[in-house]
């Protein structure tokens, strides 16, 4: 079966600024893959590529066997990708119910029916569930977090991009998003994980891809990446 | 004074034109053209000063045109002053009107300054036509002195038109001339870089308000200036003449070209013939819609302005580079050179430093030290505060509790330019080079603490401020060469390659002479060789006895680099040591690769 | 006396409370002011005038042609004069001049087509009503009761629909909202045909009061704005509270002290709030990044 994802050869530049050279990775249906790496690695352009939200300069990105390369993110959204953004980037002046709504913009344009799935979205939460009229810029970092992504979970998504949904949240935040996320692990959606932190990522996925500078240098299951002394000198250096 | 004579021999060749316009047996017409060409140039120049330089949109320009024609007006009309008092009064009655207006003005940026301008033109106008006793209201004031009319004399004789023409040229003229002075300096060079980002210019010592406030007198003044001789030229004023004028003047200097010593010429130039051809071509009715058509497509088109097709802007700088040479890395020296006793107190040092921003503690509690001559990491995670805390250690943020010391003094709370002049020099994780300013002027912008003189000094021919001007470019080209950098000299700085743009940025800090040098992720967006060199350089910096507090995430580089660490993770810090230390720490190592909770 | 200036005070606040949403729907999605803003007004005003005239439509169908058109004209204004300018430089400033310059343009146009010269407006309605001690004209009260309805409706727009959520989510944050699927293109377009209909109804709601003519818009630019800058901007409360505050404040100095000051106020406000508050009542202060 061909993979959900498929990333050939993908660059990315900023202005003069080389992010992304030649990444080429993929991604199984059903399977959670953790992009780990330094910060400034690259690891927030490469699913910001993906969503399509970012230009790609070089390469193709494969979706469902699919060039998507040079598709607009709200094409790529309605068929079936969707990104929790780095920094939750919830709309702080609109309620949590809101949010979610927007969330499936891509689906439906009936507000009726988009407020019936996102209290159903909201009751799998029990971090909001409670709170669906309230502001959600008044919510906490592990509220938002989670807000992020339910948002994310409400266009039904087929890949789910997590882009360090553990930053600036104290530990035991963590561990109840991380909980979350192997929740939806467990319902079979296939997720790719940005995260800093790999001991988190290695926790719930079953690969990993390891990005230096821009560049993969290191992937596999994780079962082997975790162990391998490649690992701490991407982050730590030699 | 000879290359001072072959940089503007097109200018004086003009003048010279000008000079002998009046005599070439033409129709007095031309005469009258001159004349408003004069006064729109003065017009020009002080738009250019405002918008070109400070980078202060005036949307409302012709109040001050319109204050300066009434004042001199009503000083001759209603207390018989003679016009070689009343014209400078108006100047003086313009500044002290801009500089009152100033003052509140320069806490507001941007938009809502033009927004300002435009109100305070519309409020000009209603006085204007409201105060009937004082200005004569809606039918006008008359009988201001003019050579139309015959009775216009300056110390006994009568001016006819072209003894005018004389007058208003010579004025233009001392105009130009100021303002060249003024910007091909210190100050030429702070303005643009004030434009460009007041928040980096401010890090480097420049005193943003000051400056913006002081610029924004002069334009006024000289505005103010140009009015009064448009009174003295028609005789007779109301509202109903400064209709539009706003937009004109605006106009002209974007179509002349922004910073461009021909730009104000060329673009008073264009809209006094505009209106001539318009007439010509039978399309007189036609004038605003081209003004509007040239504002809609000029910053589109043509976004340097005519000027810019006559020549490349020249340098903002006092004297020319090629009598300041740079002598090589031996007279570095100079520079860069740092002796250290062993019991000098720390350079800097961080005591129980927290902030909170709203609800969020983003640091917490923390100590930091860096001593003379070593070279410091600051490192940890996204998020852990290691920008907020070089933010309070440079005084962008104030911190919530806690104190800062530098050098030995309490500098808690203090502004950034003044934590520069002590020798606290940053540079920034999102590249803050001057757009619009050469290499070698971004450099020379780094001395800017070094230059003493008040703004307006700029314009006089003083010997100590060409030492100054000397002292900063050979410093700045002696570390320009040092870099590798003195091919790229005269090139604007953003139009070089990112890797590039970040040594031109390390150049301008270190020519601050800094007594400490903080570096907020320096290698951010380098590759390969960029990095070797980068490397490369930190180390002859710490050679010379350099002291560096550096942010970085490529962990390898900075270990190899640092004396010490210290590791921050939620606003607290977690670590601190040798970079051998750091490694071997079950911590730090937990911070990057694992997660205590995780593995528990 | 005082109830007409109040009723007086109240209506022309509220078509200032238009044209200030007008402002703060560009404002919201594009982070710019439209100098053009009051041409649009005229516009719309002489556009009518004109389909009605010379086209010898009926007057409904005159009027909505014009709307449309003027609609039309939003989106070539952020085409030809914004989109150039902050594709070049997103921090740019020059669409301060580009739209100025397209608001001049608009006016002379105008003039070019239609002279100089005022034309009268059809009333809604005739006749006068007796309210207390003063003598109301009905066409005021019709007036009056239109922009309340209308200031509801874009309230019920942006609050209450997916597309105004949709226009927020942009407002707020527009790479979040693409990373909805949300197309921000379209929600710009959709705020500039916001802001040209918000001063095209507007401008149809005072000429019948004031008669129509090229230069009607300029005045009305800068109280519209002023409206918005008092109030705050990006806050269409504000936009609201701000037309209030000035209408009334207009027709209580007009009234009591002086008539030919009446425009100056809008300005006054102005002046005292950017050198005072500039982000206004209910608006949030904006920095730079470091």
């Amino acid at each position: 079966m061909a993979p959900l994802l498929q990333l050939e050869h993908v660059g990315v530049k900023y202005g003069a600024i080389e992010a992304l050279r030649d990444v080429s990775f993929a991604v199984e249906e059903g399977s959670i893959t953790c992009l780990i790496g330094a910060n400034g690695a690259g690891k927030s352009t490469t699913v910001n590529a993906i969503a399509g939200l970012v230009p790609t300069a070089s390469g193709r990105i494969l979706f469902r066997g699919e060039d998507i390369t040079k598709l607009p993110a709200s094409r790529r959204i309605a068929m079936g990708i969707s990104i929790a953004l780095e920094g939750r980037k919830i709309f702080g002046d609109q309620t949590v119910l809101d949010n979610l709504m927007l969330g499936a913009y891509t689906r439906s344009k009936s507000l009726s029916r988009l407020r019936r799935e996102a209290e159903d979205m909201l009751a799998r939460f029990p971090l909001i569930a409670d709170r669906g009229q309230q502001m959600a810029g008044t919510l906490s970092g592990g509220q938002q977090q989670a807000l992020a992504i339910a948002r994310a979970l409400m266009s039904r998504p087929k890949l789910l991009l997590l882009d360090e949904p553990s930053l600036g949240l104290a530990p035991i935040l963590i561990q109840e998003i991380y909980r979350i996320i192997q929740d939806l692990a467990d319902q079979g959606t296939t997720i790719l994980l940005v995260e800093q932190f790999a001991a988190y990522a290695f926790m719930v996925s079953q690969n990993a891809c390891v990005l230096e500078h821009g560049h993969l240098t290191l992937a596999g299951p994780v079962d082997e990446v975790k162990d391998d002394p490649r690992l701490a000198r991407a982050y730590l250096g030699k | 004074m000879a290359k001072a004579v072959r940089r503007y021999l097109p200018f004086l060749l003009v003048a010279l034109a000008l000079m002998l316009l009046p005599w070439l047996g033409l129709n007095p017409f031309y005469t009258h053209l001159g004349i408003n060409l004069g006064i729109y140039v003065i017009l020009a120049i002080s738009m250019d000063l405002l918008v070109g330089f400070s980078g202060q949109t005036s949307l409302g320009h012709a109040a001050f045109y319109a204050l300066g024609a009434y004042a001199s007006g009503l000083l001759a009309v209603r207390l018989g002053f003679p016009v070689w008092l009343s014209i400078p009064c108006a100047a003086v009655i313009g500044a002290v009107i801009t500089g009152l207006l100033g003052m509140p003005l320069m806490r507001v940026s941007g938009f809502y300054l033009a927004m300002l301008t435009i109100a305070f033109d519309l409020l000009t106008m209603t006085l204007i036509d409201q105060w009937p006793a004082l200005t004569g209201g809606v039918n006008g004031l008359y009988n201001i002195p003019s050579p139309t009319m015959g009775n216009f004399f300056v110390l006994g004789a009568r001016l006819n038109h072209r003894g005018y023409y004389y007058v208003v040229w010579v004025l233009a003229a001392l105009a130009f001339i100021f303002q060249r002075r003024f910007v091909n300096s210190f100050m030429g060079r702070a303005l643009v870089a004030i434009e460009g980002s007041p928040l980096a210019a401010s890090a480097m010592g420049i005193n943003v308000a000051r400056y913006r406030w002081t610029t924004f007198v002069l334009s006024g003044t000289l505005a103010a200036i140009a009015g009064s001789l448009f009174g003295h030229n028609v005789g007779y004023l109301n509202s109903a003449a400064f209709h539009g004028v706003s937009n004109m003047v605006l106009a002209m200097a974007l179509v002349g070209g922004l910073r461009y010593p021909a730009g104000p010429f060329i673009g008073a130039l264009i809209f006094v013939l505009v209106p001539q051809w318009l007439n010509q071509w039978g399309l007189g009715d036609k004038q605003g819609l081209v003004y509007g058509l040239i504002l809609m497509s000029s910053l589109v088109l043509l976004p340097k302005g005519l000027a810019s097709f006559i020549s490349k802007r020249p340098q903002l700088l006092r004297l020319d580079p090629a009598d300041v040479p740079a002598d090589g890395v031996e007279n570095l020296e100079r520079v860069v050179s740092y002796s250290h006793s062993g019991d000098e107190p720390p350079v800097l040092r961080l005591e129980k430093v927290s902030i909170h921003f709203g609800g969020n503690v983003a640091l917490q509690d923390v100590d930091l030290e860096v001593r003379p001559g070593e070279t410091h990491a600051l490192i940890g995670p996204n998020g852990a505060g290691k920008t907020t805390l070089i933010n309070i250690i440079s005084g962008i943020y104030t911190p919530t509790s806690g104190e800062t010391y530098f050098d030995g003094e309490r500098t808690t709370g203090l502004p950034p330019h003044v934590l520069t002049q002590r020798g606290m020099v940053r540079t920034f994780q999102n590249l803050k080079i001057f757009p619009n300013l050469t290499v070698l002027e971004n450099v020379m912008i780094g001395a800017h603490p070094t230059f003493k003189h008040a703004a307006l000094a700029s314009v006089l021919p003083l010997k100590a401020l060409d030492e100054e001007e000397r002292e900063a470019m050979a410093a700045a080209r002696e570390v320009l060469a040092f870099l590798g950098l003195s091919e790229h000299e005269n090139t604007i700085a953003t139009e070089l390659p990112y890797g590039t743009q970040k040594m031109v940025e390390l150049a301008r800090a270190i020519v601050a002479k800094p007594k400490l040098l903080l570096l907020d992720e320096p290698a951010a967006g380098l590759h390969n060789e960029e990095l070797d060199r980068f490397e490369e350089v930190i180390r002859k910096l710490q050679q010379r006895g350099l002291t560096i507090l550096i942010i970085e995430h490529h962990l390898d580089l900075v270990l190899r680099l640092a004396d010490r660490v210290t590791v921050l993770n939620f606003g607290k810090r977690i670590f601190l040591g040798s970079p051998d230390e750091a490694r071997a720490d079950e911590q730090v190592k937990e911070v990057y690769i694992g997660g205590a909770a995780a593995t528990a | 006396m005082l109830l007409l200036f109040l009723i007086l005070g109240i209506t022309w606040g509220g078509i200032y409370a238009l044209v200030g949403l007008g402002f703060n729907t560009t404002f919201w999605t594009l982070r710019i002011l439209n100098f053009a803003q009051g041409e649009y007004l005229m516009a719309a005003v002489l556009l009518s005038i004109g389909f009605n005239r010379w086209v010898h439509l009926p007057w409904p169908l005159a009027i909505a042609l014009a709307l449309a058109v003027t609609a039309a004209l939003g989106l070539v204004l952020e085409r030809v004069a914004i989109r150039p300018v902050l594709q070049h430089d997103p921090r740019s400033h020059s669409w301060v001049v580009t739209t100025l310059g397209a608001g001049i343009v608009l006016q002379n146009l105008a003039v070019l087509l239609f002279g100089t010269s005022e034309y009268p407006f059809p009333k809604l309605m005739e006749g006068i009503v007796q309210l207390l001690d003063a003598r109301v004209e009905k066409q005021l009260l019709a007036v009056f009761a239109i922009t309340v309805v209308l200031v509801l409706l874009f309230d019920i727009f942006v609050n209450r629909t997916l597309m105004g959520k949709a226009i927020k989510a942009v407002a707020f944050d527009r790479m979040a909202a693409e990373a909805q699927g949300i197309n921000s293109r379209g929600i710009v377009a959709l705020s500039m045909i916001l802001m040209a209909l918000l001063a095209g109804i507007a401008g149809l709601l005072i000429a019948p009061m004031v008669s129509a003519h090229p230069y009607m818009g300029t005045l009305m630019t800068v109280k519209g704005f002023s409206a918005a800058v008092l109030g705050g901007l990006g806050s269409p409360v504000g936009a609201i509270v701000g037309g209030l505050v000035v209408g009334i404040a207009e027709q209580l100095v007009g009234g009591y002290i002086n008539p030919g000051l009446k425009d100056a106020i809008g300005l006054i406000f102005l002046f005292i709030i950017l050198i005072a508050r500039p982000q206004g009542i209910f608006g949030k202060k904006v920095a730079e990044r470091v």
